[in-house]
């Protein structure tokens, strides 16, 4: 067929075309005007590739040259330079920036970090330390630590996210440095007046983002770019019209990513001042440079001084605005659907939701369909979650976040042979992952409560706000202290629903709500409610579980040891555990290998399951093939499971598949060679 | 993680590479493979399918940019499944919508199987798609490379949708004058 061939015939469209459409309709590259979010992450070297992936550097003058230092990366390159945004090239604090930089590719590069840190536990600065600079165990640590002690260089100690422009400019004790139209805020703040502002400027015709960030010299930042190309830079000095010397480079206009980048750059005593951009204009480019420097007041960024109570009266009177109300009687579920904490959760697991069937828009899900929840720790891997994150916290800024960038999450089979399904959600670019099983003992250690309930196998997430999910085969419990976002609660379709007082066996008197009959898709869940004076413990079970069933499980939750809890942090003992998990190879949903789901080993046997062996659902009809490689021994167990056993010597990718009748799911699964 | 460094991961035969490739661009992939099938199962495949010709092919491939690389094995296996299947059991409206458009580009009575050699068809499809205004370019490619509806074009690139079907339109006439002009059809 002639259009058949037409199709077939565009394979050798040139990329560029590719990517430049693919940018077009908004494929994950590229950033609109609305879509613009100010992120909680805390590494700052991704804001800085994030607007300069193009740019390379051969630039022999000066200004850019000056903050160069030769590092040695085997996958830099041999040219590569590390560009430091604390202080000049030759300084101890660039030098300290070099040695870390280099250990922390190569160690990062060889290490998984599975569970190599589960036992440790952080005090600060070390917990600070590792937030800040992605030192993710021990060996890092020390690393960092002595490359610290080596140079006398400062490592960072308290960074404050994200105050309004205001209250920031004075903390830090210095005046309004941006000009005419722009979105004003800061990014963060560091303890010692460093700090970042990732915004959006007015400029020209277009709005373009822009990251200033003012450094301490004698403070190692964890920002950085690596050079590794050899494009020119124009790059030229310029004193501002209020009399500061700057000097300005611009990038070669780049074909491929059609953009200028621009860097102006400043020295302000104690600081250095980066200013990254892109100039939206490609005549004229100096004068364009000139006038983009003409939009700071440089003057404004030289010294003040940090004053972080300012800082810290902020959260509190954010917080004062919305007093922590203590327990008052028995709060009901439906009282608790009225507060901050439950509308947060729900309007960003409704966002989820909805954007889940955004993706789904064609499939074989009708609108309205999904009941996914989210559980995994921010930033997420999908920016469009990310979005959905800062838009639900922009309409509740009194809440507190989790400010680590690693949630616990566990999955418990204290039997080992349980099988047990680990979080996933859909719409997110992570395959499933594999999480860690512990003992009970570990797991109420580090949520940081006695323990509250009966050994059994659950699946739990911490974050360090105090906040906890702890999920059952019939319920989950959220502990949510009060004034904190922990958006794991389900939102409820029918928030009217019969409800009573219960006494649980413990003695202390909960608040039910019972859902209405399952009538798919609306899935009505059981509620109930406890409060104590810091926090709302609540919990839904699965639809359909009676009204003895739900006042049994209650029964099994000593809610006094729940009452006991101090607020998090200062009172209330903790075992960070951060933990950057390995995922699978690629294991789709409701696909579980019983042994083990790393890289299977050669002439080892390991046993897949479908879902519905795993379930005890009808498995008749399944069969199972591997495409590939020919050296693989498949065995179908014939209850829904197969064996596989590769006996290749190299490490090899196999595709796994289970059909039944037109139906059938499959893996890829990297093998490891003899 | 940066794409050579994917590559790279690839070439280690490191069981890495799969993972990265998903986050960095499984989502990208699917929507490709899942613009043709209109089935999210089948799209899932042809992108499992993907991972393992982009293991099978690096090495010996070293590609600079791994979108690209990876969305045409993915548009390739996509497009081989629905030609695959009957015309009534292909998945959505949308692909053969956009293949009925297409058949505008050449004259009936034409048969390109016999008229012109593959290999030409490619070069002088990869011209034309050169020479085209930017804006008619991305227009074109979105419709006909990655199979996105007139709606979910003018939606995602702001414009009207009658502008992106009078420029579908214009671009299939010059197509078509392009393909008598090289002799092809």
């Amino acid at each position: 067929m002639n259009s058949e061939i037409l199709a077939l015939a565009m394979d050798e469209v040139d990329d560029i075309y590719l990517e430049d459409t693919r940018a077009a309709l908004g494929y994950g590259v590229g950033r609109k005007r609305s879509a613009k979010t100010i992120r909680r992450a805390f590494l700052l070297a991704a804001v800085i590739s994030l607007l300069l992936a193009a740019a390379g550097c051969a630039a022999a003058w000066f200004g850019l040259s000056a903050r160069l230092t030769p590092i040695e990366v085997s996958s830099y390159g041999e040219t590569a330079k590390r560009f430091s945004l604390d202080n000049y090239a030759g300084t101890a604090t660039a030098e300290a920036g070099r040695e870390w930089t280099e250990y922390f590719n190569e160690y990062e590069a060889s290490h998984t970090f599975t569970n190599e840190i589960s036992d440790s536990s952080l005090a600060e600065p070390e917990l600070s330390y590792s937030m800040i600079y992605g030192a993710f165990d021990r060996a890092m640590l020390d690393r960092l630590e002595g490359i610290s002690e080596k140079y006398g260089v400062k490592l960072h100690i308290r960074i404050y996210p994200a105050p309004d422009y205001e209250t920031g400019l004075a903390a830090l004790g210095i005046g309004d440095f941006i000009r005419g139209e722009a979105d004003r805020g800061f990014k963060y703040i560091f303890e010692d007046g460093s700090f970042t502002v990732e915004s959006y400027m007015h400029i020209g015709d277009t709005d373009e983002l822009f990251s200033l960030m003012r450094c301490k010299k004698d403070s190692l930042n964890n920002g950085f770019m690596v050079f590794r190309g050899n494009e020119v830079y124009d790059e030229w000095e310029y004193v501002t019209e209020t009399g500061q010397k700057v000097n300005i480079a611009v990038n070669e206009w780049s074909e491929h990513t059609r953009t200028l980048p621009i860097f102006i750059l400043y020295d302000a005593g104690d600081y250095l001042v980066t200013v990254i951009t892109h100039c939206p204009n490609t005549e004229n480019i100096r004068a364009e440079g000139q006038k983009i420097a003409e939009r700071f007041d440089f003057a404004a960024l030289t010294g003040g001084e940090l004053n972080t109570e300012l800082l810290d009266a902020k959260t509190v009177e954010l917080a004062q605005s919305h007093p922590v109300k203590p327990k008052i009687g028995l709060m009901t579920v439906s009282e608790f659907f009225e507060t901050d904490e439950y509308k947060a959760s729900a309007a960003f697991q409704r966002s989820y939701n909805d954007y889940l069937d955004t993706m789904n828009q064609g499939g074989n899900k009708a609108p309205g369909m999904y009941d996914q929840y989210y559980y995994d720790s921010f930033p997420a891997a999908d920016e469009k979650i990310n979005e959905i994150f800062d838009r639900v916290i922009e309409q509740y800024p009194y809440l507190r976040v989790a400010t680590e960038t690693q949630s616990v999450i566990m999955m418990l089979p204290v039997d080992a042979d349980a099988m047990t399904s680990p979080f996933s959600y859909k719409g997110a670019a992570n395959p499933t992952y594999m999480y860690e099983s512990i003992s009970m003992d570990a797991l109420f250690r580090m949520l940081g409560t006695q323990p509250f309930i009966a050994e059994g196998n659950y699946t739990a997430v911490a974050n360090n706000t105090g906040a906890f999910l702890l999920a059952g085969a019939d319920f989950q419990l959220s502990y949510i202290p009060k004034g904190t976002f922990f958006p794991t609660v389900r939102f409820a379709l029918d928030e009217n629903g019969e409800t009573w007082a219960y006494t649980t066996s413990c003695g202390e008197q909960v608040s039910i709500a019972k859902g209405g009959d399952y009538s798919y898709p609306v899935c009505n869940f059981n509620y109930a409610l406890y409060e104590t004076d810091i926090a709302y413990v609540f919990i839904q079970f699965e639809p359909n579980l009676g009204a003895g069933e739900i006042e049994n499980i209650l029964d099994g939750i000593d809610f006094t040891k729940l009452n006991e809890l101090k607020p998090w942090g200062a009172e209330r003992e903790i075992t960070p555990r951060y933990i950057q998990y390995k995922p699978l190879t690629i294991m789709k949903e409701n696909w579980y290998c019983k042994d083990e789901y790393l890289m299977p080993q050669a002439e080892k046997e390991y046993v897949f399951y479908t879902h519905e062996a795993l379930c005890g659902d009808d498995t008749k009809g399944i069969t199972w093939s591997v495409e590939g490689n020919d050296n693989v021994t498949l065995t179908d167990n014939g209850n829904g499971s197969c064996t596989l056993v590769y006996h290749g010597s190299e490490r090899a990718a196999i595709k796994l598949t289970a059909s039944r009748g037109a139906d059938n799911f499959n893996t890829v699964i990297i093998c490891e060679g003899r | 993680m940066q794409d050579e460094k994917i590559v790279d991961l690839y070439w280690q035969r490191s069981d890495d590479a799969i993972r990265e490739t998903a986050r960095k661009f499984g989502s990208y992939c699917h929507t490709i493979a899942y613009n043709i099938l209109c089935d999210s199962s089948d799209a899932d495949e042809c992108v499992n399918d993907t991972y393992l010709k982009a293991w099978n092919s690096m090495p010996t491939n070293r590609p600079a940019r791994l979108a690209p690389y990876l969305g045409r094995i993915t548009r390739n296996l996509a497009l081989n499944t629905a030609f695959s299947q009957s015309r009534k059991k292909r998945g959505g409206e949308n692909l053969t919508l956009a293949l009925d458009e297409l058949n505008e580009c050449v004259p009936n009575g034409v048969d390109l199987e016999k008229s012109a050699e593959m290999s030409e068809l490619r070069a002088a499809i990869r011209r034309f798609v050169s020479g085209l205004p930017e804006e008619e370019r991305s227009i074109f490619l979105a419709r006909y490379w990655y199979f996105e509806s007139e709606k979910e074009i003018s939606q995602r690139m702001g414009f009207s949708r009658s502008k992106v079907a009078s420029r579908l339109s214009r671009t299939r006439t010059k197509l078509k004058e392009y393909l008598t002009e090289e002799g092809l059809i």
